[in-house]
């Protein structure tokens, strides 16, 4: 074969395309779809900034990124049933044809992302216009995730397709008698082989990516970032600057070590082991800052409010501003049926989740998390929550002759102070 | 390729007179039986004619393990000839694919020697040098977003062929095996004959020493299969060809000895 021991160079315009051709509609529309129920689910009602499109994408990957895996592992298994494994390992470029399929199926993925982003984005935009701001790492990360889902599929369904055993998934025994038996058992073997493995990749990541999330949400089990980085960002609080490059580090850095590993199994070469070294150092960078900017991830932040003066001063945070003549609307009918009582209202204010509510020489204040339909009802009753126990309250404050403010303190309640 | 290969003198021999030529050397207990294929071609050179002294393909003791169970066990023949085809017949399991996975440098021995076009098959060196001399035409399969052309040109360049040559060799063996007319259909959609010459196509167009064929006769017509078998027969003339099925019958169609495997031992077809 000295005829064909040269190197042949150039592109192989082949492979491109049929790896374009294979995973670009099988994985670009699970993605997609799965990718837009996920950031619907994950839009906070009523939050029209990019700061919560920023969440919403990042929680996607928590619905497309198992798809993803699942699927690309369903592309790695049909590939090398098809006979073309076989094929690329008698080659010297024995990686190439996979890791080409992976691109491929990666690419395919993030343009799910993309469009994914395309429709939060252009649901933002329908609302008017769009406060805040897009931090780049956070989208940047969120794609890391994705392809670190869809390099761990592939890497799956590759191992389990390992060449070292001719039928590696179902090993069908012959059976006595015709061959025709054997054929359908090894068939229908092959066939729910080919399924489950897929699904069970789905399921675990998907498992995975649920028990992170579930963890996530009391603040206490940073690991969960590992796995997957969605995260909700709140009006009231902001995420320590770092955390997301961080994040991208560490999924970037798992991703390449992921795929160079693949390519040193494939080719037994060392270049790639090279390579490998560099990705793990990278991915332990990562987890490092990760580790140390997820320990207090969330930072009050200290956002100035927005505010209407008349008839009542109602301020909320600016994230809520196009809520504030509703709010206005409905505190003025609570404020004008207590006007000339101790429980006066002169102020309003919103409070971070959690902060305690006082009413201080008629300065109320209201908790509104999200601008979800009836939230105008939801501020309101809470105000003449406050107002009604206001005026029934041990302790009490009126306007004397003189204009004087007298109080009387009790023994047994006192006021807290609202943490804004 | 390194030699002119020899043309063989093909031999159509059916049933039990096709194996008129072997002989069983020894068994351990019925399990290790010893086969020879003694067809050695006529090489028109002189060191074509030396190297034909060492037999293509040389199996002894050979096994091969995956985990706790042994896929072949203690196989041992010899096919001398370096152009010709020769058959393995056996059913499901019994170790057909393993062997052809041994014989293309892609698995390693447990046990045993292995040599193959003169390389120690034991050795890393060997196993790299041989799987650039051999195709290995896989269990038939249709991988799916590649044309016909497509699948020839991607194993053309898998096989580092120079790319000034590779448009013509592509262009040669799509001729050899007539899928000049089906070059650009899609190989998920064309017939299954088509499909498995398309295979044939991609696993020969850098001319290997010796080709290794699974599967390729088996879920198929009995028309469709003696059509493949004629091309197969076509391409015993350039290369030592080694097919491996399940029906003895068939094989018997193209390739001269059959060696029979049960449940990894080999034996006489």
């Amino acid at each position: 074969m000295t005829e064909g021991a040269g190197p042949g160079g150039g592109v192989n315009l082949a492979l491109l395309a049929a790896a374009g051709r294979e995973a670009t509609p099988i994985m670009l529309l699970p993605v997609t779809v799965f990718g837009i129920a996920g950031a619907w689910r994950a839009l906070t009602p009523g939050m029209f900034g990019w700061d919560f499109a920023g969440d919403a994408l990042l929680d996607s990957i928590r619905a497309s990124g198992p798809v993803a895996a699942g699927v690309a592992a369903w592309l790695t298994i049909r590939s090398e049933r098809s006979g073309l494994g076989r094929l690329e390992r008698l080659s010297r470029r024995s990686a190439a044809g996979p890791l080409t399929r992976l691109g491929a199926a990666a690419s395919a993925a993030l343009a799910g992302y993309a469009l994914t982003a395309g429709a939060v984005a252009a649901w933002l935009g329908v609302h008017g216009p769009v406060t805040g701001s897009l931090q780049a790492a956070e989208v940047a990360a969120g794609a890391a995730a994705l392809l670190v889902h869809v390099t761990a599929g592939f890497l799956i369904a590759l191992l389990c397709c390992a060449p070292c055993c001719p039928a590696r998934l179902l090993r069908v025994r012959p059976l006595p008698g015709p061959q025709v038996p054997t054929d359908l058992v090894q068939a229908a073997g092959r066939a729910v082989a080919a399924i489950v493995l897929p699904a069970a990749v789905l399921a675990a990541t998907w498992a995975l990516d649920t028990c992170a999330g579930a963890r996530r949400s009391d603040g206490t089990a940073w690991p969960g970032l590992l796995v997957s980085p969605d995260v909700h960002h709140s009006p009231f609080t902001e995420w320590r600057a770092g955390l997301f490059v961080a994040a991208l580090t560490w999924f970037g850095g798992v991703a390449a070590t992921a795929i160079l590993a693949s390519g040193w199994a494939l080719t037994r070469t060392h270049r790639y082991a090279i390579g490998f070294t560099a990705a793990s150092v990278m991915a332990g960078v990562g987890l490092g800052h990760l580790h140390a900017g997820a320990a207090h991830p969330m930072t009050p932040v200290s956002a100035s409010v927005v505010c209407r003066s008349w008839p009542l001063v109602v301020c909320v945070n600016p994230a809520f501003a196009p809520a504030l003549p509703q709010l206005e609307a409905a505190f003025t009918e609570v404020a004008a049926g207590v006007s000339g009582t101790p429980a006066a209202v002169y102020s309003v204010t919103q409070l971070p989740p959690g902060a305690s509510v006082s009413s201080r020489q008629g300065g109320y204040g209201f908790h509104l998390d999200d601008l979800r339909q009836g939230y105008a009802l939801r501020a309101k009753s809470d105000l003449t929550r406050q107002v009604a126990w206001a005026l029934n309250r041990p302790t009490r404050k009126w306007a004397t002759s003189t204009g004087r403010a007298r109080t009387r303190r009790s023994t047994t309640w006192r006021p807290t102070t609202g943490d804004s | 390729m390194d030699q002119a290969p020899g043309l063989a003198p093909r031999t159509e021999q059916t049933g039990a007179g096709r194996n008129a030529g072997t002989g069983e050397n020894a068994t351990d207990g019925g399990r290790r039986v010893s086969v020879s294929f003694g067809r050695t071609a006529a090489f028109a050179n002189s060191a074509a004619a030396e190297e034909s002294c060492q037999p293509t393909i040389l199996a002894n003791r050979l096994g091969l393990r995956h985990r706790r169970r042994w896929l072949l066990r203690s196989v041992t023949f010899s096919a001398g000839a370096r152009a010709g085809a020769l058959g393995i017949a056996g059913d499901c399991g019994a170790g057909k694919t393993a062997l052809l996975t041994l014989l293309a440098g892609l698995a390693v021995p447990a046990r045993g020697e292995l040599r193959v076009l003169g390389e120690d098959m034991r050795t890393y060196r060997g196993r790299t040098k041989i799987r650039r001399r051999v195709g290995l035409v896989p269990p038939p399969g249709r991988p799916s977003g590649f044309t016909v052309r497509g699948l020839v040109t991607h194993a053309a360049w898998l096989s580092q062929l120079p790319a000034s040559h590779r448009r013509a060799r592509v262009a040669g063996a799509l001729d050899r095996l007539n899928l000049s007319g089906w070059a650009g259909a899609l190989m998920s959609a064309v017939p299954e004959d088509v499909a498995r010459r398309a295979w044939l196509a991609a696993c020969t167009v850098h001319e290997p020493d010796l080709l290794l064929v699974d599967g390729m006769l088996d879920g198929i017509t009995d028309q469709d299969a003696l059509a493949l078998a004629r091309c197969l027969g076509t391409l015993t003339v350039a290369m030592a060809v080694l097919i491996a099925g399940r029906d003895a019958e068939r094989l018997a169609l193209c390739c001269g000895p059959v060696l029979r495997l049960t449940d990894g031992i080999a034996g006489n077809g």
